[in-house]
């Protein structure tokens, strides 16, 4: 799968280098347009605003900063040594700091000279718009099923140095929406316009149901509160994204 | 890609000295309670402590004694108010009065050698206006019409004429 991304990702590279028209979009899902020639990202200046940052992510981000800096150099070192842009935090379970964790990240993230990107992932239960006080008109499942623009869908935040991609509201089929080429292809298109994308995936056992594996992913995070996961989950977690095909970076313990 | 390269493929469970390396830890994040965190931001306020106690002393002396005022009021009204109201003026009639006692109705003839009477008693006349009217209690029915057993009664579309034949069109059905 992550060759398909690759792939498609320098399609896109070459088709910019080339100086052929950008409007004309690899999926009929996207739609044309004709903004930018440099690589920026393409983000509507409508959709800038300011996000509420709650009020735990910037207790932390004070109490704590240094450490999430350390993971911050840790990633971008992981990105420029073995490529990885496309980061997955997933965890055992539900309510285990995930999000927490990733908007906390990522704040750490946007001080240094690179595009990040927010992905909310979590198709069963996203949470990043609500945490930041957002109720986004469009959201990635938009993007991805009704064939709505990527552009319309990112939410920029200029003075956060940020940009996210929401949910508005859970999937009701998220192995048909993962399994889409339009997953797919937005995916490679982000690749492409971002430098770094922290996604912010689901929990990987959600209870008796089958739990869904983000295999667009360069690599993992697992993210485990040590009160609520333990070790055989943890054992488990990492024979599922093993057999998954997704490397893991290591864990993020959280709630110590 | 099909559906089935998304669902987690739930792999063999194997012990752990199989995975190779022990899991790198990237970060440990302190549990932080926000609420006691925005305390702290708070700036450490002057202590205006000896300025502040005078007001607060006047305003509990204040309270105190509206309180005590209260209090003083809301036990004297009911004392004064039973003894101005309640027990100077003494009724000339009790309103229980109103309801007539049986054993007087016994001894005015009404129910010679029966039990007490019951039922709305209304007397007219002239007793009913130099009296209230009298309410007793009794077992009896009010009003008792003799013979009433013996009427018959009949419920029309349920008794049949005997004397006449049916149609023709619906005889025999």
């Amino acid at each position: 799968m992550r060759e398909v991304d690759d792939a498609l990702a320098r399609a896109y590279a070459q088709r910019a280098g080339s100086g052929l028209p950008q409007g004309v979009p690899p999926a009929p899902h996207l739609r044309a347009r004709t903004l930018h020639s440099a690589p920026e990202p393409d983000v509507n200046s409508e959709h800038s605003v300011e996000l509420q940052w709650p009020a735990l992510v910037l207790s932390l981000e004070r109490d704590w900063g240094a450490r999430f800096e350390r993971m911050a150099q840790l990633l971008l070192a992981a990105r420029q040594k073995q490529g990885l842009k496309v980061i997955l935090f997933t965890s055992c379970h539900r309510a285990e700091g995930r999000t927490t964790l990733v908007l906390t990240l990522a704040r750490a993230l946007s001080r240094q000279p690179i595009r990040t990107l927010v992905l909310d992932a979590d198709l069963t239960g996203p949470m990043v718009a609500r945490l930041l006080g957002l109720r986004p008109q469009l959201g990635l499942e938009d993007v991805i099923e009704h064939g709505t623009a990527i552009v319309d869908a990112l939410v920029d935040s200029p003075d956060d140095h940020l940009t996210l991609l929401p949910m508005q509201t859970a999937v009701a089929r998220p192995r048909e929406f993962l399994a889409s080429p339009a997953w797919t292809c937005t995916l490679a298109r982000l690749r492409r316009d971002f430098d770094l994308i922290l996604v912010d995936g689901g929990p990987l056992f959600s209870g008796l149901s089958a739990a869904l594996l983000h295999r667009s992913v360069d690599a993992a995070v697992l993210v485990r509160h040590r009160g609520m996961t333990g070790d055989r989950a943890v054992l488990r977690a990492r024979e599922v994204l093993e057999a998954g095909g997704i490397p893991l970076l290591g864990s993020a313990e959280t709630f110590v | 890609m099909g559906q089935a390269d998304v669902v987690i493929e739930m792999p063999a469970i194997r012990s752990e000295e199989s995975l190779p390396g022990s899991l790198a830890v990237l970060i440990e994040v302190p549990e932080t309670k926000a609420r006691q965190s925005t305390r702290r931001l708070r700036p450490a306020q002057p202590r205006t402590r000896v300025v502040r106690r005078q007001p607060r002393l006047r305003k509990r002396r204040l309270r105190s004694e509206v309180r005590l005022a209260g209090c003083a009021l809301l036990a004297l009204i009911p004392i004064v108010s039973a003894c101005t109201l309640g027990w100077s003026n003494h009724p000339d009639r009790i309103l229980a009065c109103s309801i007539s006692d049986p054993l007087e109705a016994v001894a005015d003839g009404d129910l010679p050698g029966g039990p007490p009477r019951l039922g709305l008693d209304y007397q007219g006349g002239q007793g009913a206006a130099s009296s209230p009217a009298a309410f007793v209690l009794s077992s009896e029915p009010a009003i008792a019409v003799p013979g009433a057993t013996d009427v018959p009664v009949n419920f029309p579309g349920f008794v049949l004429p005997d004397d006449s034949r049916e149609d023709l069109s619906h005889e025999g059905s």
